[in-house]
């Protein structure tokens, strides 16, 4: 397979967008008046086509596209959904204005058979068959993550640090391209999986003690912080350690922070943080923190067959630590919370656990 | 069966005569002759035990006696007698009365069918004005009492002959043709049972054209026999030739009454030179007559000489030697149709080559049929001569020795093919394939020139003389002794009726059974106004020579057939039931002696060749019809799509306008112009208007 990725701008301004969807409207009425069959040509955004570039440890897109045309009864409402959704983005760039993705499906919930997921998807598709990243396209994401530590930002007229948000933290701006990073005061970058760790760790003022910034995705992470997090790596230079359960599903939301998800891949290059390190909660500290028997979970089909499909995944293949961790979850089947740490007591993660993988770089 | 028929019709006819003369004494019976019998039976016989003479003389006569006791119950059985055993139709209070106007349809048929036979034969046009009349009014609605009075202007009965009909039966002649009437005595069942419900006799007035006047006979049929009442002039209005017969009986008018109305309508459907008339209790119905197209008139064909058997021979010999001694070759030239000089040369080659077979004791059609049905053989001829001449002689055909390069020949001209066997091998064929040396033909027992008095005196000559003609290729039986319903009349008689939006007819060509011929004709027609949902007797209208059945629907073989047909196959419906959907399929069976289940003759009765014909015609209807219902579903999935598309066109038009502000409703108007180019449908509702007639003749398959 000779496949090449695709190639994205990240910075289109508004009146760009409204002349190339203008020229799109244009095209198709075109083809309506000479009978022809209108139709969008999509990147293909599904496992089938994906890059992934060993060197730089990141997914990307390839060119493999398929046909939206009007004319067919099995792509005709993705064509209408593409057309529909192209207006109603005209419309807010025209006018400089951001739209949400819930926005946008409120615009026709009839049109988009009342599911957001069909209209979502569909704002992914016209990112990439625009060629252009999703905030280029003025379409928001209503980012959920949060972020304390000493970090000094300013978004418009505001000027703040994000230690002096109380213990909320800083809600991470949907626009978070439009933030400047001021200050840093913070050697280093924790991601961590869910919020009941975050709340921990706040409690515990580790950010503070150890002078790091906390980020939470709150689950699978948005956009939005994931940009950030790219950001305070490319900008900043901040090494990233990532905070997970150890199971599967907690290290497949590591390899998205790391290399971008397959959904998202044309985004890749604004979003992935190569750098990035999954610190635990490893299958093998499962044994050597001596995680109590009854802490542990036995794993589910559906754990099972993630993490044997994460093994066949190319990225996994070539990282012997990765492979390993996941054969051993395999083997054993078992799977943890963060959480089951608080059975040594409920400050072993900050002050021991924490600290002692650092300091042994025990990561992967 | 056939034969069977005859047989029972003569025994009729020769009881009527012969019941006086019929000796007394038959019936007197010493007592106690049949214990003596029985008795007899336990002793010795009289030559071993050296008994007195006259003791032995006793013996034997009381033996004799008691043989009569036991023999007594043969006798002749009259009509009446036996119409009161087998089921004549008119057991159910609800079908008398469509039993008894049935009967009198199919005659009243029969007769005009004769009065335009007379004006054709005498140089007249043979179109007339025909009209069936008939009436039922209700005489007492308590008792279930009904008039019912049957009237045509046919050809009329004469005078002296309405004795004969009344007595013996109803107008129906024994021919080899077919007709509707074909036994001739359902109207007489029903005056039976006219007069066994009501204890009233039966009214016949009829007119000859030659004759001057009207003249009107009762008959009464109480006490187990017929007994004439009135014989005189009728002075009342009466059509210039015809025939009315009218008679009482008890019956559940209300429940007949649909049934009537539809074989009527039926009847109408396929007799489109004739005029129906229906008077219900004095609401009249008309059927008008709409064209002088008509059924062909049969005449009498001979049996085939392939459906022959030894007892049908050996009736058929009989009844020539009766008359003077000829020889064989006029009597097979006579006797069955389609034989000639050529054929009475290769008769008697064929049966010195079966003689010479039985001599040996070789199963040469056994050989013949192996090789013929061998799915090996089929297979191996794409290979090559050599290939299957090679399987013959190492495999199939190891017990006798046989020219193999030859039978690899037949077999690849397809002469020995699936449903072919020695009968239609020539007999050069045969010798050389069995490697006969003609010297050791021996001689056959029969030249063309012994009498039929010297084969009946010999049971194995009959019986070689069937297996002969049994053995050899006749062409199929001619038609001429069929009444097959005109194409036109077929489809103009049903498709104005039930007007379907598709329709086809398929004939197949006569075929033979039991040495008649039989032909199957077939309409099939689909959506218009017929329903979706109909009962099964509806979605099959079942004729037999020209009359609607409509009784007994599950026991006819045309229905078994039907059940048999994979419906999926053509989109109609699953196997084993009847076809479902808005069809219906219209069947008409026609043969002279046509088997029916019943002298009621309301199902037609198991017959392998009727079913494989029935079947052939069905299924090649359902085809075309399966085409026609495939471009249906293809144009509603068809418009399902558009419609689909249609919604999407009119978001896609608002859309490009709020965009770049064009004129919407043009927009969609081109989309959905678009939509209609691209997914064209087959069907259009101009081209329905006007149904188009798919005719179809099917090849014709000989009788195994």
């Amino acid at each position: 397979m000779s496949k090449s990725k695709i190639e994205i701008r990240d910075d289109v301004s508004a009146k760009e967008l409204v002349q190339v969807i203008d020229s799109i409207a244009r095209q198709i009425y075109r083809d309506i008046e000479q009978g022809k069959n209108p139709s969008f040509e999509v990147p293909t955004r599904a496992a089938s086509n994906i890059i992934y570039d060993e060197k730089k440890d990141v997914i990307y897109m390839g060119k493999n596209q398929s046909t939206r045309s009007f004319h067919n009864s099995g792509t005709v409402a993705a064509f209408a959904q593409t057309l529909m959704v192209l207006s109603i983005i005209e419309e807010a760039a025209e006018r400089a204005k951001h739209l949400t993705k819930r926005e946008i499906y409120y615009q026709d919930p009839e049109l988009f058979k009342k599911d957001q997921k069909i209209s979502d998807s569909i704002i992914e598709d016209l990112a990439v068959t625009l060629g252009v990243t999703r905030p280029c396209l003025r379409v928001v994401a209503a980012a959920k993550g949060t972020c304390i530590g000493d970090l000094t930002l300013q978004e418009g007229s505001d000027t703040f640090n994000c230690n002096q948000l109380g213990r909320g933290g800083w809600s991470i701006s949907p626009f978070i391209d439009e933030v400047e990073i001021k200050d840093c005061g913070a050697e280093y970058v924790l991601v961590v999986e869910k919020d009941a760790a975050m709340i921990r760790l706040i409690e515990e003022d580790f950010h503070k003690k150890n002078s790091c910034l906390l980020i939470t995705g709150k689950g699978q992470p948005d956009i939005a912080t994931r940009r950030l997090i790219r950001r305070l790596n490319k900008e900043l230079n901040l090494p990233v350690y990532i905070l997970t359960d150890s199971d599967s599903y907690g290290m497949q939301i590591c390899s998205s922070y790391k290399r971008g998800s397959i959904a998202l891949s044309f985004e890749s290059p604004y979003l992935a943080v190569p750098d990035a390190k999954l610190l635990g909660l490893l299958p093998t500290d499962l044994d050597k923190f001596n995680v109590p028997k009854a802490a542990r979970l036995k794993m589910t089909e559906w754990d099972l067959k993630k993490a044997k499909g994460m093994l066949e995944m190319p990225w996994i293949k070539r990282n012997k630590r990765w492979t390993q961790e996941l054969k051993l979850m395999i083997k054993n089947q078992e799977k943890a919370e963060l959480q089951a740490l608080a059975k040594h007591g409920i400050t072993f993660m900050t002050d021991t656990y924490i600290p002692q993988k650092l300091a042994e770089k025990d990561w992967i | 069966m056939m034969a069977g028929q005859q047989t029972l019709l003569d025994t009729m006819f020769e009881s009527i005569e012969k019941q006086k003369e019929r000796p007394k004494q038959r019936d007197e019976q010493p007592p106690g002759a049949a214990e003596a019998a029985a008795e007899e039976k336990h002793r010795p016989g009289p030559e071993n035990t050296g008994e007195e003479p006259h003791q032995r003389m006793v013996k034997r006569r009381a033996r004799r006696e008691a043989e009569e006791a036991i023999h007594s119950h043969i006798r002749l059985q009259t009509a009446e007698q036996l119409l009161k055993r087998v089921d004549t139709g008119f057991g159910q209070k609800s079908r008398a009365p469509f039993q008894t106007i049935v009967e009198g349809v199919q005659n009243a048929a029969d007769a005009i069918d004769k009065a335009r036979e007379a004006l054709k034969r005498s140089g007249h046009p043979p179109d007339y004005d025909a009209k069936i009349t008939v009436k039922v009014e209700v005489v007492d609605k308590s008792r279930g009492e009904l008039y019912i009075c049957i009237e045509d202007n046919g050809i009329g009965i004469p005078k002296g002959k309405v004795h004969i009909i009344m007595r013996a039966g109803g107008t129906g002649t024994v021919e080899y043709k077919a007709s509707r009437s074909q036994q001739g005595i359902g109207w007489k069942a029903a005056a039976i049972y006219s007069n066994q419900s009501t204890g009233k006799p039966a009214e016949i007035i009829s007119k000859t054209f030659f004759e001057k006047q009207a003249h009107r006979h009762v008959y009464d049929y109480g006490k187990g026999k017929v007994t004439k009442l009135v014989e005189e002039p009728y002075e009342g209005e009466f059509p210039e030739h015809g025939t009315r017969m009218s008679l009482y009986l008890i019956g559940d008018y209300p429940r007949a009454r649909s049934n009537i109305r539809e074989f009527m309508k039926r009847m109408a459907a396929v007799h489109p030179y004739i005029t129906f008339q229906f008077h219900d209790n004095g609401e009249p119905t008309i059927y008008p007559k709409r064209s002088g197209a008509s059924i062909p008139i049969p005449t009498p064909v001979p049996p085939h000489p392939n459906s022959v058997d030894v007892g049908q021979l050996k009736d058929m010999l009989a009844a020539q030697s009766k008359v003077r001694s000829i020889w064989i070759s006029g009597f097979l030239k006579r006797a069955f149709c389609r034989i000639g000089n050529k054929s009475i040369q290769d008769l008697i080659e064929r049966t010195a080559i079966l003689m010479y077979f039985d001599g040996k004791g070789v199963f040469a059609g056994d050989i013949v049929k192996r090789i013929a049905q061998s799915d090996k053989v089929a297979r191996l001829k794409k290979e090559g001569a050599s290939k299957v001449e090679y399987y013959l002689e190492k495999v199939l055909v190891r017990d006798y020795e046989i020219d193999y390069g030859f039978a690899a020949e037949l077999v690849m001209k397809g002469r020995l093919a699936p449903g072919r066997n020695i009968r239609y091998l020539s007999n050069e064929d045969i010798i050389r394939l069995f490697k006969i040396d003609k010297s050791e033909l021996p001689k056959p027992p029969f030249t063309p020139r012994t009498t039929v008095n010297m084969i009946l005196s010999d049971e194995g000559k009959v019986r070689l003389l069937t297996e002969t003609l049994r053995s050899m290729f006749f062409p199929a039986p001619p038609t001429d002794s069929l009444m097959p319903i005109p194409k036109e009349v077929f489809i103009e008689g049903f498709v104005s009726l039930y007007r379907p939006e598709e329709h086809v007819f398929i004939e197949r060509k006569p075929s033979s059974t039991g040495g008649r011929p039989i032909q199957v004709q077939v309409l099939g027609m689909y959506g218009g106004e017929i329903p979706e949902d109909m009962r099964d007797q509806d979605r099959l209208i079942r004729i037999a020579n020209a009359t609607p059945l409509i009784y007994e629907f599950g026991s006819d073989i045309v229905t078994q057939t039907m059940k048999d047909i994979d419906w999926a196959r053509y989109r109609l419906g699953r196997k084993g039931e009847m076809p479902s959907g808005p069809v219906i399929f219209v069947v008409h069976v026609t043969s002279p002696q046509l088997k029916y289940l019943g002298v009621a003759k309301q199902a037609i009765g198991a017959d392998d060749v009727i079913a494989g014909e029935v079947k052939f015609a069905v299924q090649a209807a359902a085809r075309k019809l399966s085409e026609h219902v495939k471009r249906l579903e293809k144009d509603k999935q068809t418009g399902h799509v558009r419609k689909y598309l249609e919604r999407y066109a009119r978001v896609v038009a608002e859309t490009l306008h709020k965009m770049i502000d064009v004129d919407k409703d043009a927009v969609y108007q081109m989309l959905s112009d678009e939509i209609a180019r691209r997914r064209p449908t087959v069907i259009t509702h101009e081209e329905t208007a006007i149904p188009q007639a798919t005719v179809e003749e099917e090849n014709v398959k000989v009788e195994d």
